[in-house]
């Protein structure tokens, strides 16, 4: 025993006689805990006492010293029963696999990787691959240690020497990695030897550890990646994830396999440490949305991410199923270029923020699963900072009064001009029928201004080709898991005009996104985050709609199945399905 | 339950704690703030047992200085729960002490009530709720007021507050709670986190 009872000696014979009435059975394992706890002993230290008598599970005041207490198995949460493959129904295309390389991650990225970190949902972080890490005391070098023994599906190696491989990848400008900018301070990751990894970065930098947790930052076996080129993440995937890749059939489902020689996790929220439950999971395409909901309630799916948002309600009223609704951490908002129109001027963009009834927009595109928005980040974020709710709600009156100051005055026809020309701009939306009804909303909302908007739809790749060349206007979502670090990409001056679309140019919106990448504590992140978002809410980089919602649907034989905001998806290590035999 | 002294509120809990229901698990711990009736208790005490048994720790109760006096018992990382008309006040509780996580299930809290202290709470939080239109409402409303990490989860019974925990879904709705409370702190006796900078003696050469 390590603890006496309020460090008395006259506690410690106390507890010692306790011990001896719980061995004898003449103190039940109920009055035990009670009596422990009155004379100060803790709750964990009780459990240990426990654990190493035995004791019956009992309130009943015979007690006995049965079967041994545990001191806790977290296997016996849900324990599962392996097999099975699970069929779920995903609401969008699948992209390739490729964390260093792709702009969205599905959710088999987190099947078939690991990174060195992970959050839990407290946005704490905790081990993955590294079991330790920290800064140096100058905040320039961040050490990870990295777990003994791992290697990827194909036997290679999960050393630091991997690791650092990837890592110096994704900082590398030809490498095409979507997340370079957040990866900036960051100069070099260095192998010190098999399980000792060194991040030198260029100035204190508090951010690292979200930085390197995203699921653009999973371990993927370089060597191999780099030998198949584009093919790596369509015919093969190497990570070390408790799944291991089968196929990827485009625009129809993807499909990975349990992973037999998986080492285990040391996650500790994981209920299931061990090899998965599944044998399978197969990922399904289904593009109509109409029919996502049905497929569930017909059978031929187990869960489902994504059902149209008017499907919900019914959803929820099937004796077969299980609803769960996250927000994401993700955000609808419009870009307006700054070199166009009047877009440049404050006011002309305060005035198009005001004119937005986000509430209506959420209620009637989203039948209320979403949360209308104000500033840069979404409610849904942990470091939301309610104050930008000052700015930017609808007004109407207001709107117009700030388009008066700006010189633009309502012409015959109610469109408003300025030196005889028109306020008259072109949305640009992608071929989505979502954006497309987004823009819709939007269109009719800003006529109710004096402003013409005129929609128009290209498919994904035109659009940010479009984008890239520079458009009136645009609608775009954005989804990371640390919001302001894709706040930062999409509205710092050197993300212009990649992916800075609006190309918004905010000297103090840039010194605040400087603080926050130089944070030397989680503190100063903090503080940093608070301030970036006010200054995003009132000079307006672009214009927050709203932060949506995601359902998962699951039936009811589907357990452990508990998906996550900051990540999205479930961790389906721990998901097992009921309705096996055996 | 025993008086609690007003000067501080653990001693009056240590000197009752004989007769209190707790529950002796790892540093992480559930705090149930009960309803009256016998029922509800038992479903609570036996959603705690088996919860103890994979290493947390429990108290039933919803007395002021609960909070505390389990932290003063080495608790650690507390998650508060409750159900129906008792959700009230343990959003006060979640509010006014620093929790870290709070579940309600099939919560009843008047209007006016939950604004401002949803306002405040950035906790991860779990709202459940079965398929009584009001309920699912309810949630919905709670969740509309809120903000960072709130999850919600229907389940198909027509069951309310913690009726919720018994029945056909029971089962389910125990094994999210078990859920939920593992992944917001914790599993067992496994530390949670490693907060950046931590191990830094350990792991730098």
């Amino acid at each position: 025993m390590t603890e006496g009872p309020n460090g008395s000696d006259v506690g410690r014979q106390e507890l010692d006689r306790l011990v001896e009435h719980l061995r004898g059975g003449s103190v039940s394992r109920r009055a035990f805990i009670g009596r422990a706890a009155a004379i100060g002993v803790s709750l964990p230290t009780i459990s240990s006492i426990l654990a190493a008598c035995g004791g019956d599970d009992g309130d009943d005041g015979a007690g006995s010293a049965g079967a041994p207490a545990t001191a806790g198995d977290p296997s016996k949460l849900s324990p599962g029963k392996p097999g099975g493959t699970l069929r779920e129904g995903y609401d969008r295309d699948f992209s390739r696999m490729d964390p260093i390389n792709t702009t969205w991650y599905d959710p088999g990225f987190f099947a078939l990787y690991e990174g060195i970190i992970t959050l839990d949902p407290k946005r704490k972080f905790v081990p993955e691959i590294a079991e330790k890490w920290g800064p140096s005391s100058d905040g320039k070098v961040w050490t990870f240690k990295i777990r003994k023994g791992l290697k990827f599906h194909s036997g290679a190696p999960l050393d630091a020497q991997a690791i650092a491989g990837v890592f110096n990848e994704i900082i590398n400008p030809k490498a095409g990695s979507p997340q370079i900018a957040q990866w900036a301070p960051v100069e070099q990751t260095v192998a010190r030897d098999a399980t000792t990894l060194e991040v030198h970065v260029k100035h204190t930098f508090a951010n690292l550890p979200n930085v390197v947790s995203t699921g653009y930052s999973r371990i993927v076996n370089l060597k191999l990646r780099n030998k198949l080129g584009a093919d790596y993440g369509k015919k093969e995937i190497d990570g070390s994830g408790p799944f291991e890749f089968v196929e990827w059939v485009p625009g129809d489902h993807v499909t990975v396999k349990r992973w037999e020689e998986y080492p285990g996790a040391i996650v500790p929220f994981f209920v299931n440490k061990r090899k998965a439950y599944l044998d399978e999971i197969r990922w399904t395409y289904v593009a109509e949305t109409a029919t996502r909901a049905l497929q569930l309630q017909n059978g031929e799916l187990d869960s489902l991410k994504g059902p149209a948002p008017q499907d919900i309600e019914r959803l929820q009223a099937d004796p077969e199923l299980v609803v769960t609704e996250i927000g994401e951490q993700a955000l609808w908002y419009m870009g307006l270029n700054f070199e166009r129109l009047g877009f440049g001027d404050l006011r002309v963009r305060q005035a198009v923020a005001h004119a937005l009834d986000r509430q209506a927009i959420v209620d009637k595109l989203v039948f209320g699963h979403g949360k209308p928005a104000f500033g840069a980040i979404p409610p849904a974020s942990p470091d939301y900072n309610d104050a930008v709710e000052k700015h930017n709600g609808f007004d109407l009156a207001k709107a117009k009064e700030l388009m008066t100051a700006a010189g633009w005055q309502p012409g015959g026809d109610d469109i408003l001009s300025k030196d005889g020309k028109k306020f008259s701009f072109q949305l640009v939306t992608s071929v989505d029928s979502f954006e497309k009804q987004l823009a819709s909303v939007v269109q009719e909302q800003l006529r109710a201004l004096g402003m013409e908007v005129r929609v128009r739809s290209f498919d994904e790749a035109t659009k940010f080709e479009q984008l890239g060349k520079g458009v009136d206007a645009f609608v775009f979502k954005y989804s990371w898991p640390n919001t302001y670090d894709v706040y930062i990409v999409i509205s710092d001056s050197k993300a212009a005009p990649f992916p800075n679309w609006q190309r918004a140019k905010l000297r103090e919106l840039d010194a605040a996104h400087r603080k926050y990448q130089n944070a030397a504590t989680p503190e100063e992140l903090n503080a940093a985050s608070h301030e970036g978002q006010l200054v995003g809410a009132e000079q307006l980089p672009f214009v927050p709609i709203f932060g949506p919602s995601t359902a998962w649907v699951t039936q009811k034989y589907v357990r452990n199945y508990l998906p996550i905001s900051w990540n999205l998806y479930p961790y389906y290590t721990d998901v097992w399905m009921d309705n096996q035999q055996g | 339950m025993a008086a609690l002294a007003s000067h501080d509120p653990t001693s009056g809990f240590s000197e009752a704690a004989q007769e209190l229901d707790l529950f002796a698990g790892g540093p992480a711990g559930l705090l149930v703030v009960p309803g009256d009736s016998v029922d509800e208790l038992m479903l609570w005490r036996t959603l705690l047992e088996r919860m103890e048994s994979l290493g947390f720790s429990g108290l039933l109760s919803g007395a002021p200085g609960a909070v505390e006096f389990l932290r003063s018992l080495g608790v650690e990382r507390v998650c508060v729960v409750a159900a129906g008309a008792r959700a009230e006040h343990a959003l006060h509780l979640a509010a006014e002490e620093q929790v870290d996580a709070l579940i309600l299930i099939s919560p009843r809290i008047r209007c006016g009530v939950a604004a401002d202290l949803l306002r405040s709470l950035r906790i991860p939080r779990l709202l459940v709720a079965g398929s009584d239109p009001r309920d699912v409402d309810a949630v919905r409303q709670l969740d509309a007021q809120s903000f960072g990490n709130v999850a919600l989860r229907f389940f198909p019974s027509p069951d309310a507050g913690h009726r919720l925990l018994d029945g056909e879904v029971g089962p389910l709705v125990g094994e999210t709670v078990s859920l939920f409370a593992g992944r917001v702190l914790g599993l067992g006796n496994a530390p949670t986190t490693q907060q950046s900078g931590s191990a830094l003696e350990e792991v730098m050469p």
